[in-house]
């Protein structure tokens, strides 16, 4: 044999164990890997056949919340939206106060940010009585067949989209997720990705939508609806709309640089939020929505978030 | 999702974690077996291949409930060996002229190494020795394309794996 193959064939040689001692080389090696989303899709779908795993009723990528909702803040673009997702709250309440004049807030639909608990509630409460089915996984289905595969399945299917690493146009989620079962008819909410969020020339419209993102994002986290937040804490938070009406940099720092936070846990990221509901709310209602004016604490007296 | 949060996942839902790991890290054994296999395979059997690296991670973790300290490490392993296997099967030798005469006596030190002193000595190198190394012998990569990414000129790659091959061969004779 060959000397020179030998030497080339150092991978024969070096076990997972004796590759741990070089896995700096192996990371910097994979710098500038690249992959097109329609590529990494195949692959997935390659594996997960020879896994055996059916791609439409088994597992696809799809949110984790026992990852997503670890109580540590990691590095990396779930940290930035965790940290964000405060950064929004935050920021309304900065927003307003600069304006120095009071805001026009308005609460967003409820089913924008909520999760249709109620309807898995009946759906549970009357299983017995009542035809229900299991809520199929939709999970990194393109956006129309996971809307089919939900009616087909005799649900309602609601779509909501986020900004995620997913390729745009995928399922990231549903609500509830697959596997419950619901009464025929319920709604089910899926999450369609609108692909990463570019903070380098985002739109004015990109931006309001990542910081609604990010808003519904900490609450979930929580397992609270806006409405429990807002009862519990005797506030009214909502973004603020139109967004039109915003400068682009207010949106931008709505959407937040605000890396003091990053590294912190969720339950820190909660309390800081708390903290900064302490705003004065006077409501008002109109016939068809509910419509908030909200003054703030002057940016003073909120807390220290160096 | 660092390495841990990612083995969490893995046990506690595998074939989530095995979605999960086509995500980040299919991208990587694309580029392992790019730079092995380029102009050897078709594009469709390169995502073949990398179909079955993950598979066999898959099979393989799932044996020692992924007890894994590093999913690069073992990913790479898997990868190469995988890619060595494909590219044996076409039947054709590394596309790579020798730097010197010292391949050819290095590579009688290194079939007689461990693995573990051989990773030793490897990583004792220092960088970016270390990193050219294994991207040349480990990865396949041309001088070239190392100098690219490394933001070097070919020569220089070649001077460094040269003296690198030098310092090895010194290192595993003191370990000898």
């Amino acid at each position: 044999m060959d000397n020179k193959f030998e030497l080339y064939d150092i991978a024969d040689r070096l076990s997972d164990t004796d590759c741990e001692k070089l896995e700096t080389a192996f990371e910097n090696f994979r710098d500038g890997a690249e992959i097109g989303d329609e590529q990494k899709q195949r692959i997935l779908s390659m594996t997960l056949r020879k896994a055996g795993i059916d791609m439409t009723t088994g597992i696809k990528m799809k949110r984790t919340p026992d990852i997503e909702q670890a109580d540590t803040i990691h590095e990396g673009m779930s940290t930035v939206r965790r940290g964000r997702t405060l950064a929004a709250c935050i920021a309304a309440v900065l927003v307003a106060a600069a304006a120095g004049a009071a805001v026009f807030f308005t609460k967003l639909p409820t089913s924008d940010i909520e999760p249709p608990a109620e309807n898995l509630t009946a759906a549970h409460q009357t299983a017995e009585t009542v035809e229900t089915a299991e809520v199929p996984n939709v999970v990194l289905m393109d956006a129309d067949e996971a809307k089919a595969a939900l009616e087909a399945a005799g649900f309602v299917p609601i779509r909501r989209e986020q900004f995620d690493e997913t390729a745009a146009g995928l399922v990231i989620d549903t609500y509830p997720q697959h596997g419950e079962n619901l009464e025929k008819g319920s709604e089910v909410v899926y999450y369609v990705s609108r692909g990463s969020f570019d903070m380098a020339d985002p739109t004015t419209k990109e931006l309001y939508e990542y910081a609604m993102d990010l808003y519904s994002q900490t609450l979930d986290f929580h397992g609270e609806t806006l409405a429990d937040f807002n009862k519990e804490n005797g506030t009214d938070i909502a973004l603020p709309r139109p967004f039109e009406n915003m400068e682009k940099d207010q949106l931008k720092y709505l959407c937040g640089e605000y890396k003091e936070f990053l590294g912190m846990t969720y339950d820190e990221y909660y309390d800081y939020l708390r903290g900064l509901c302490v705003m004065t709310v006077d409501s008002f209602y109109t016939d068809e929505e509910i419509f908030t004016t909200v003054t703030a604490e002057t940016p003073e007296e909120l807390p220290d978030t160096e | 999702m660092n390495d841990s949060e990612l083995l969490r996942l893995l046990r506690s839902d595998p074939e989530l974690g095995l979605s999960k790991t086509v995500d980040i890290y299919s991208a990587y054994v694309l580029k392992i077996a790019h730079t092995k296999l380029n102009g050897l395979c078709s594009e469709e059997d390169i995502e073949e291949l990398v179909s079955d690296v993950f598979m066999a991670f898959y099979m393989s973790g799932k044996k020692n409930d992924f007890n894994i300290r590093s999913v690069t490490a073992y990913i790479s392993v898997i990868a190469e060996r995988r890619c060595i296997n494909m590219f044996r099967s076409k039947l054709r030798q590394p596309d790579t002229v020798p730097i010197d005469e010292l391949e050819y006596e290095l590579a009688e030190q290194v079939s007689n190494t461990n693995g573990d002193t051989l990773s030793q000595a490897v990583a004792s190198l220092g960088e970016p020795d270390t990193e050219i190394f294994l991207r040349k012998y480990y990865f396949g990569q041309k001088s070239e394309d190392i100098a690219r990414e490394l933001d070097m000129k070919t020569n220089t790659v070649n001077k460094r794996i040269s003296r690198g091959l030098k310092k090895l061969r010194k290192i595993l004779e003191e370990d000898a």
